[in-house]
């Protein structure tokens, strides 16, 4: 997408009305969802190929607190 | 009830589905709130960065599906400490601004804090199988 396209939807964004604007923000949390589930999907299957499992990741979040 | 999940159970969430998926939507279908802060998001997306495996795209995308889900809570000045790891204060400070009933977390120094004031220190296992005992999940 062009930096002139992106200019344009962001005019049209400024002209909405708040209710409007309230129905986009609940559209794009519903795409952003629903990416986010399909993501997840690969995510997990990624997780158990490495052997990713709960008491590795509570390992890991120990360290990273303590860096 | 008041419910706030430390960073473990959002990160299982995110690689392993399964029982942290679960107890999540077992504690939003019961009507019960979920609490959060920044120090847990932030903690969240640099975890599945460190992981290397997964993109900086999906850990942020995973920090905006927990924010959803969970009301923000700021961590303030206190002077509630955690004696063996103070980098688990903020957890402890964040669940206690709250006024959160269950605190849920997998980390052994906060685990021997419970409970601790009027919060049940409890482990995921733990949550999981009080969800299962109140009907709330099978």
């Amino acid at each position: 997408m062009s930096q002139v396209a992106v200019e344009n939807i962001i005019r049209e964004i400024a002209a909405l009305t708040e209710e409007e604007r309230e129905q986009l923000e609940t559209r794009l949390a519903e795409i952003d969802e629903a990416k986010w589930l399909e993501e997840a999907v690969e995510a997990r299957r990624i997780a158990g190929a490495a052997g990713i499992d709960q008491s590795n990741i509570d390992q890991v979040i120990e360290r990273l607190r303590h860096q | 009830m008041k419910v706030f999940f430390d960073t473990n159970v959002y990160v299982a969430e995110a690689l392993l589905g399964q029982s942290a998926t679960a107890m999540i939507d077992a504690t939003i279908s019961a009507g019960w709130r979920i609490f959060c802060t920044d120090y847990v998001l932030d903690e969240l997306e640099r975890v599945l960065t460190d992981y290397r495996h997964f993109s900086n795209r999906f850990a942020n995308r995973s920090r905006r599906h927990v924010a959803r889900r969970c009301q923000l809570v700021k961590a303030a000045n206190s002077r509630h400490q955690v004696p063996k790891d103070p980098k688990d204060s903020p957890i402890l400070v964040t669940a206690i601004v709250a006024g959160v009933d269950f605190l849920v977390t997998n980390d052994t120094h906060l685990l021997s804090m419970n409970p601790y004031e009027s919060i049940r220190i409890i482990s995921m296992t733990g949550y999981y199988e009080l969800l299962v005992a109140q009907g709330l999940l099978q």
